[in-house]
């Protein structure tokens, strides 16, 4: 499974009549890791859902091509919150998106042991830890072998400790698979840790403030002095506190 | 404090660890025994107040008396005759009452036009007092099974109705969006996601709707019925029998407690993936 | 559809609903005291009347006993009854302290234990025959195997209508008895909901002569006596009381055998039919005879002892025979009777 090349040029985004996004561009190559940080509210996770085609841009262009030729390009969304059907039993929540074919089961059986979670197949999701639960949400997310992993915030509701442990499984996953990944996050730690490049959103309407390059090797170490350089150049291109986005509350935050 | 102190934690006056054999013996017998407490009253209470002459038997009759004539009609099978034609009653008008109820309530959920359309009726039929359809039915139905089975279904209807319609529309809308990001078009959404989502709220009217299908049925046995244990009561009542009204009464009370646990058992078993309290409380059980 | 109108029959089935439903056994009014205490005083002296006992629509229309006790300061109430089931419910509850009866109902209660007094027979009526509607095919009793039939549970009607099941080798079994208050049956009948029904007057009459049904079943000399009914307590307590309201009643049958034609309007007027009905109700099948309860009583009462055991009307083991010589009571009447002979 090899990615997908996410383009997105001049695209202008309105929630309930409230221009969010305006004139954005943003590319990612396949099989590349970008993140996108910016301060609260500023519309991260609107330009994510354009590029799952949740939202309708009213302006501007929106590709998704996978890498290999093909028309179609499979993207698949992990959210805040694992979201996981709550009358479903683990296994049958992954199985539930993928195609309905005698191997269904199998696949997803295959997924949840790479995400660690063999032997809690048959268990319901209200008996699952947090983390647990988000992790079952990336299952559900790979059984369809996407081209493009969309991951809205995706650690923010877990502990630090986790929040690393899934950090590492995500990492781990995207070398194996080579699918291309964004992934939207308020936590710069996270971002230059994980990604390749950074888009840095901001103002109101959003626009992309700046890229950053993030241009080291992998395995990377959290304690490398490069990265804390990194995190203060993208601190710096976020501009002068305050970090939050002043404005009407608009469409609320699904 | 080092972890495996008990003695420290006993002296601190909390418990250790999971309760001893007398102590569970206790407390089962407490969970059993509770709720025979406030019925072992009242009977003690009857027998009182016919000892004492605060009734008089003619108004109120014995323990012994309504248990012999309860031998009595089931020794002849009366009983028998009576449960049968008031759960044949019961049953025709639920399902009659129930699956419309299950289904307008979830296009009235799903589509605003459609509950624009039956709504506003229905809340207007919602305000009329039930016992209040009893004659206009007979009006309009005569007085055969026909008139009851409808009134029986039209009591619960309304219950199931409400309860789904608002189960549908308190599905979580992030499940929503989920299934729309995964692709799901609008039937998938609606039988994987919209249709269990709700089966809480749609359980919650089914077992609404039972009680009132029960309270109609007699109702509707009251009045014109040749059979049936509502009928056994007015007739009880005309000639003078009230042992046979408080049989009646008895078996009612029987029946329907005995139908709302079926159902209710059914909904634990449809239900089991559950994350409330009340779920919690059960698997303690 | 004439003096039943759908208003009636709307009115009278949801005030039975909501009644039925709140009264099955439930004592109202005054309970019965312990046994050697003091009577009360008497504040409210409360009576039944319904339109079977036609004396009673006579006193109550010239406020007699209102006249009567009114000097004591006890206040007169008057309930409807619809029929013996309801008069005998409310006695029992004591929601009256007289109730009006067919002779058949109230043996039936007292052998089921509500310790009644059979004080007075305000008429000797052929008040109840089996009707069947203008075309029905319904001949003779034993047509009405697997038939509808309305009737009213525990009053005389219903009686009449298993004794002539039983006449012709049939049982309760043996038809589809629905239970409705008299005016409803005759409403079912003329709507061709039942087959037949077991009727009273004077709604027997209405469907008689607006209806144009047929009386198919008649047996005059089944009667069984109009009884006016107390508790056993209240007789116990208030001796004298009942003695001034038979005394009333005394004067109101005089008044009734005296003054026909009037009897006629008060009857039409109160049970909302036309003169004509009435007329023939009070002149074709009710008559004053004898008020005081004694053998003659007892003696129709014996004649339905078989039919009550037969169908299991009480519970296994009653003596009926007890209660029919325990129900009638003629000692007040008697004493009446000689008094307003000397006036």
């Amino acid at each position: 499974m090899t990615g997908a090349a996410v383009r997105l040029s001049r695209v202008s985004v309105s929630l309930s009549g409230h221009p969010v996004l305006r004139n954005v561009n943003f590319e990612a190559g396949p099989g590349e890791f970008v993140a996108v940080v910016g301060p609260s509210g500023v519309g991260k996770s609107t330009l994510l859902r354009v590029i799952a085609r949740l939202i309708q841009p009213e302006a501007g262009d929106v590709t998704v091509s996978p890498a290999n030729g093909g028309r179609q390009a499979r993207t698949a969304f992990v959210f805040q919150e694992p979201r996981l059907l709550p009358w479903l039993r683990v296994i049958d929540n992954v199985a539930i998106v993928a195609p309905a074919d005698p191997d269904r089961l199998a696949r997803a059986r295959r997924v949840l042991t790479a995400v660690g979670l063999a032997g809690w197949e048959r268990a319901w999701p209200r008996q699952l830890s947090g983390g647990m639960a988000q992790r079952a949400a990336l299952a559900r997310a790979l059984v369809t072998e996407p081209h493009v992993l969309l991951l809205d915030e995706p650690f923010s509701a877990v502990d630090a400790l986790t929040r690393i442990r899934l950090q590492e499984h995500v990492l781990g996953l995207w070398a194996d698979r080579g699918f291309t990944a964004v992934l939207v996050t308020h936590d710069v730690d996270e971002a230059v840790y994980l990604a390749d490049r950074i888009y840095i959103l901001n103002g109101w309407p959003a626009t992309v403030a700046a890229e950053v390059k993030v241009a080291l090797p992998r395995p990377r170490l959290r304690e490398d002095p490069d990265l804390a350089r990194l995190r203060r150049d993208v601190l710096a291109a976020l501009g002068p506190l305050p970090l939050t986005v002043e404005g009407s509350p608009g469409e609320p935050k699904i | 404090m080092a972890v495996g102190d008990l003695s420290d934690l006993k002296a601190r006056g909390l418990r250790s660890g999971a309760p001893g054999p007398v102590r569970r013996i206790l407390r089962a017998g407490f969970g059993v025994t509770l709720p025979w407490v406030l019925p072992a009253g009242l009977l003690g209470l009857w027998v009182l107040s016919l000892d004492r002459g605060w009734v008089r038997p003619y108004q109120l009759p014995t323990p012994p008396t309504i248990m012999s004539t309860f031998l009595e009609l089931l020794g002849r099978g009366e009983l028998a005759r009576h449960v049968g034609a008031t759960l044949n009653r019961l049953l025709a008008g639920y399902a009659l009452g129930a699956a419309p109820g299950v289904l307008f309530g979830l296009l009235a959920g799903t589509s605003v036009n459609f509950r624009r359309f039956l709504d506003p009726t229905v809340q207007g039929l919602r305000a009329v007092p039930s016992l209040a359809w009893v004659p206009l039915f007979l009006l309009w139905f005569g007085i055969g099974e026909q008139a009851r089975v409808y009134l029986i279904a039209l009591g619960a209807f309304l219950p199931v109705y409400l309860n789904t319609m608002a189960a549908v529309g308190s599905v979580d809308r992030k499940l929503i969006e989920l299934a729309g990001a995964y692709g799901f078009g609008p039937l998938k959404i609606l039988f994987r996601v919209i249709l269990p989502g709700s089966m809480p709220g749609v359980f919650t009217g089914l077992r609404s709707g039972l009680s009132l299908a029960w309270m109609f049925v007699v109702a509707a046995e009251l009045i014109a019925a040749s059979n049936g244990l509502g009928f056994m009561l007015v007739e009880g009542q005309s000639t003078m029998r009230p042992d046979r009204v408080l049989v009646s009464l008895l078996t009612f009370a029987v029946l329907g407690r005995g139908s709302d646990t079926l159902l209710a058992a059914l909904e634990r078993r449809l239900l089991v993936w559950r994350d409330t309290l009340a779920a919690t409380q059960e698997e303690r059980r | 559809m004439g003096a039943v109108s759908r208003r009636q029959f709307l009115k009278f089935t949801v005030a039975l609903a909501a009644v039925e439903a709140g009264s099955a056994c439930a004592p109202a009014g005054a309970p019965a005291p312990a046994p050697g205490s003091v009577p009360k005083r008497l504040d409210v002296l409360r009576l039944d009347y319904a339109y079977y006992n036609p004396v009673s629509l006579v006193i109550r229309r010239k406020g007699w006993l209102e006249e009567e006790f009114g000097r004591d300061g006890i206040r007169v109430e008057w309930v409807l009854s619809l029929g013996s089931n309801k008069a005998n419910e409310f006695t029992a509850s004591g929601t009256v302290h007289f109730g009006s009866t067919a002779g058949s109902a109230a043996l039936l209660a007292r052998a089921n234990g509500v310790p009644l007094k059979t004080v007075w027979l305000y008429s000797q009526p052929e008040w109840t025959a089996l009707v069947t509607g203008k075309d029905s095919p319904v001949r003779q009793v034993a047509d009405l195997r697997g038939r509808k039939v309305a009737a009213t549970r525990g009053t005389d009607p219903w009686f009449f209508l298993l004794r002539a099941l039983d006449s012709a080798g049939l049982s309760q079994r043996d038809v589809e008895i629905v239970q409705l208050q008299h005016p409803d049956g005759e409403h079912a009948l003329l709507q061709g909901q039942v087959d037949a029904w077991a009727g009273l007057d004077p709604h027997m009459a209405h469907a008689e002569l607006v209806g144009g049904a047929r009386l198919f079943f008649r047996r005059p000399e089944w009667n069984t006596y109009g009884t006016l009914n107390v508790l056993e307590s209240f007789l116990d307590q208030y001796p004298d009381v009942v003695e001034r309201v038979l005394a009333v009643y005394e004067r109101g049958r005089t008044w009734a055998r005296q003054n026909p034609e009037e009897l006629v309007a008060i009857l039409a007027e109160e049970s909302k039919v036309t003169p004509e009905i009435a007329r023939r109700v009070l002149t074709e099948r009710t008559a004053f005879p004898d008020p005081v309860p004694g053998d003659q009583l007892k003696a129709v009462l014996r004649e339905i002892i078989p039919l009550i055991q037969k169908e299991q009307l009480v519970p296994a083991g009653v003596d009926l025979k007890a209660a029919a010589e325990a129900l009638v009571e003629s000692g007040p009447a008697r004493r009446v009777v000689s008094k307003s002979a000397f006036r």
